[in-house]
């Protein structure tokens, strides 16, 4: 029984509101009684990292691996995952867990690649996290499958700060974002194992400095995989590509 | 603005543990933020007061400790606070550091009255 959405409610929304309907009156005692101090010690996210640690086991086990890709909106996040899947169709077995406010249009591209993808939408959330992608799993088969891709909530925040069970995140910028961002926003940068820079066709037409954002992103992450994409056109996803191709059978 | 959620699971928490301990009402808890946590500490404060109505915790008092990011650094071997709030050495700018504090999002404690 799960006690956070209720199981079978497919609106997996917390807001204030629902706090707000079981408001009740609190019957004061004005006489106060005794005050003492409990200690708690307790990580707020201790709940949601359980939960992702089960899920990472869960997969591990069935010889799944998991990418949780971050970005803004509009980095490219769905093009790229599309072309990944067709081009690996016949090696990788891959399903998708596609996460957005409102809509299944990502889903339904997804799904047009022929791949097993279930869609959450958060409605008023502004990220994933471990439990909505726990039970969202329960609905994908799986079997098979030998890699799980979670695409988060275009936002490049709030998504850096939940564990989802994934083996790794991975962070797309695109061109047309500004080098900068890996310093304005450290913390998805440097909770990332790789960086993804896309729509690189672009590069002619704006001002954006390939090695000037290599070199913020490894000041936050020197570990930080670097990969560059393209996928307009003839397109270039060779490094990405291989990156899936050794994600997919070496973890 | 994810503070939303997390301060959701703060209160699920202190309520429950609250009540575990027959308590009647929280007047008080001790949270921990790091600065490099993701979670900001003003948006907590906000959300609570919604968040906490009809809760064991409705009108306590949150009292946040923020804690800088602190980085121990491979390079220069020393241990210190960066400021600018970057996981880099900020003696040496070294970039091959273990973050030792500043992730933190904690309920140390929390004061509560009992029944008469």
């Amino acid at each position: 029984m799960c006690d956070e959405c209720g199981c079978g409610n497919p609106d997996t929304t917390k807001t204030a509101g629902d706090n707000a309907a079981s408001h009740h009156e609190h019957k004061h005692t004005h006489d106060h009684g005794d005050v003492k101090i409990l200690e708690l010690g307790a990580d707020v996210r201790a709940r949601n990292d359980a939960i992702a640690a089960g899920t990472r086991n869960l997969l591990k086990k069935r010889g799944i691996t998991v990418i949780n890709l971050i970005s803004s909106p509009g980095s490219g996040k769905t093009t790229l995952l599309e072309k990944t899947l067709v081009a690996l169709k016949d090696e990788i077995k891959i399903a998708v867990v596609e996460g957005d406010q409102q809509t299944d249009r990502d889903a339904e591209r997804i799904r047009a690649c022929g791949v097993p993808v279930v869609q959450i939408n958060t409605i008023s959330s502004c990220h994933l996290d471990a439990h909505q992608v726990a039970h969202a799993i329960e609905d994908l088969p799986l079997d098979g499958v030998k890699m799980l891709v979670i695409e988060n909530v275009g936002n490049l925040v709030c998504p850096a700060s939940f564990d989802l069970g994934e083996a790794m995140k991975v962070v797309l910028l695109s061109v047309t974002e500004g080098d900068d961002k890996p310093l304005k926003y450290p913390l998805a940068f440097h909770n990332a194992g790789a960086m993804v820079i896309t729509k690189t066709d672009l590069l002619p037409h704006v001002d954006f400095d390939v090695k000037k954002c290599r070199s913020f992103a490894k000041r936050v992450n020197p570990a930080l995989k670097i990969i560059e994409t393209s996928c307009r056109g003839a397109g270039d996803l060779s490094q990405w590509l291989d990156f899936v191709r050794g994600f997919g059978t070496d973890k | 603005m994810h503070e939303l959620g997390l301060t959701k699971e703060l209160v699920d928490i202190v309520d429950a543990r609250a009540r575990e301990a027959g308590a009647v009402k929280i007047k008080s808890i001790m949270l921990t933020i790091g600065a490099f946590s993701g979670v900001e500490a003003d948006a907590v404060s906000f959300c609570f007061e919604v968040v906490a109505k009809g809760t064991l915790a409705e009108g306590a008092e949150l009292v946040i400790e923020r804690v800088p990011l602190k980085v121990d650094c491979a390079g220069c071997g020393r241990t210190s606070v960066n400021e600018d709030n970057f996981p880099i050495c900020p003696l040496c700018g070294g970039t091959n550091v273990v973050i030792t504090s500043g992730r933190e999002f904690v309920i140390r404690s929390m004061e509560v009255e009992d029944n008469v």
